[in-house]
């Protein structure tokens, strides 16, 4: 042990050693229980000295302060809690993650509905509620126009909350397995949202859904059976934050 | 030689006690200083201001300043010797204590004593940076180390300054300048023991005998 180090505690305490000497005393501090007790004992000493040297600030000083201390930002705690644990319940949707992520359509389609990506089928308008409720959807004086973006073919969705419903409208999409539809979901504190089932059989889309809900974050569409899911069961291929 | 620290702010009429009941007050003072969070009436298991301010209550933060800005500004102002400079250097700390709280360890010690942590190392580097450091030296060197006069608004008194006050009077007069030279002076111990002409080592042994000698008076946390 280094007696001139040590001798240095109380010098240290009063912020009396030059920048090299201290340090170097802080290296020294580190390694040493009986340095690290001594030097409590000084802090709380020197404590003592402030406080003897009390003596009441002007006024206008603690409005300065207080006026300045909004446009500093606080330093992170020491252990920052993990950020917002995802529900049990419902799977979370991860924005950031999101958009780092790119999908690839093609993982996520059936072996069937892969051949009939490649399909120029016959041209057979199912029976959706395309037509005058869409046109009111998209002409709702509060609608709202999020464009998804995917790798293929464009997707944009309109949502009127006033109406209650959402359209959505694309082109150049796949078409899918007879058994599976695109899903859109509609996502608010990362909780999708079940917003409409749709299909396709050229490749556009232009149908309506019911969706009640107060705010949406993002859209997102993955591709689910035809019956349903109530939560997205695989990845997501169109997506866009609000 | 007179007490060069009391020379200056404490009026010669205060009515100290006498030593043989000195030492049971002071110790028990000064316990509660050490294990007081601001805002005294604070329960051990409730968030000192300080830790609120650390969420980002920004009404804590005003409690912690009403609580410890005397030591803070009383601190800066001595050892910086300039109102001007001292309101400067003690807004500063105030940023950096808000910048910090939510870092504020209590296993540490005690709010106030953070506060006067940070206070007195920015007034001390503020000093050693300043131009006018060779005539303040000149000056203390001249006047042993006597307080120069500085417009102070108002004193606080209160029961744990008085402590420490007395506590510094135990003290000998080497060990007293020593250590209010280095600490109020904002001198190193090698500046200190060019000041008085006297060999570094002894200096590092008055300041730290000193420091001992009111860690014992002052019943530091063992």
């Amino acid at each position: 042990m280094n007696t001139d180090l040590h001798a240095l505690s109380a010098a240290n305490a009063l912020d009396a050693l030059d920048a090299d000497e201290r340090t170097e005393f802080e290296a020294h501090l580190s390694g040493c229980e009986s340095c690290g007790h001594e030097i409590e004992e000084f802090t709380f000493v020197a404590e003592g000295l402030a406080v003897a040297a009390s003596a009441t600030p002007p006024a206008h000083l603690r409005d300065a302060v207080m006026s300045q201390i909004g446009a500093v930002e606080q330093e992170p705690p020491p252990d920052a809690p993990p950020a917002e644990a995802p529900q049990a319940e419902a799977p979370v949707i991860d924005l950031a993650a999101r958009r780092r992520r790119k999908n690839s359509i093609a993982a996520l389609l059936s072996a069937a509905a892969a051949v009939a990506l490649l399909a120029i089928g016959a041209i057979v308008i199912s029976g959706t509620r395309g037509g005058s409720g869409f046109d009111d959807v998209v002409a709702a004086p509060d609608a709202e126009v999020v464009e998804l973006i995917g790798e293929s073919g464009t997707v944009e969705v309109v949502w009127s909350p006033e109406r209650d419903q959402v359209a959505l409208r694309g082109s150049g999409l796949a078409v899918l397995d007879p058994t599976l539809r695109y899903a859109l979901w509609a996502i608010a504190d990362g909780t999708p949202i079940p917003a409409g089932l749709f299909e396709t059989d050229d490749g556009t889309i232009r149908d309506i859904a019911d969706l009640d809900i107060d705010v949406a974050e993002a859209w997102g569409i993955t591709i689910e059976p035809a019956t349903g899911s109530d939560a997205p069961t695989t990845e997501i291929i169109y997506f866009a934050e609000v | 030689m007179t007490s060069a620290f009391l020379a200056g702010p404490l009026p010669m009429t205060i009515d100290l006690p006498d030593v043989a009941s000195l030492t049971r007050p002071i110790r028990a003072t000064m316990r509660r200083m050490s294990t007081r969070t601001v805002g005294a009436e604070t329960a051990a298991a409730g968030d000192s201001a300080i830790e609120r301010a650390g969420r980002g209550d920004q009404a804590a933060f005003a409690e912690f300043y009403d609580d410890v800005s005397p030591v803070v500004y009383g601190t800066t102002l001595k050892v910086l010797r300039n109102q001007a400079m001292a309101e400067e250097v003690t807004q500063d700390v105030f940023l950096e204590l808000w910048k910090q709280a939510p870092k504020y360890d209590r296993s540490k010690g005690s709010p106030r004593a953070w506060a006067a942590t940070v206070a007195h190392r920015r007034a001390v580097d503020r000093v050693r940076s300043e131009e006018s450091t060779r005539a303040r030296d000149e000056a203390d060197a001249r006047q042993g180390a006597v307080d120069h006069d500085v417009v102070i608004a108002e004193v606080t008194s209160n029961e744990d300054r008085h402590a420490v006050l007395a506590a510094l009077q135990q003290l000998t007069d080497a060990q007293r300048e020593a250590v209010s030279l280095a600490y109020f002076g904002g001198h190193t111990y090698r500046e200190v023991a060019v000041l008085l002409d006297v060999p570094e080592g002894t200096i590092k042994t008055r300041i730290r005998d000193g420091l001992s000698r009111l860690r014992d008076l002052m019943g530091a946390p063992s």
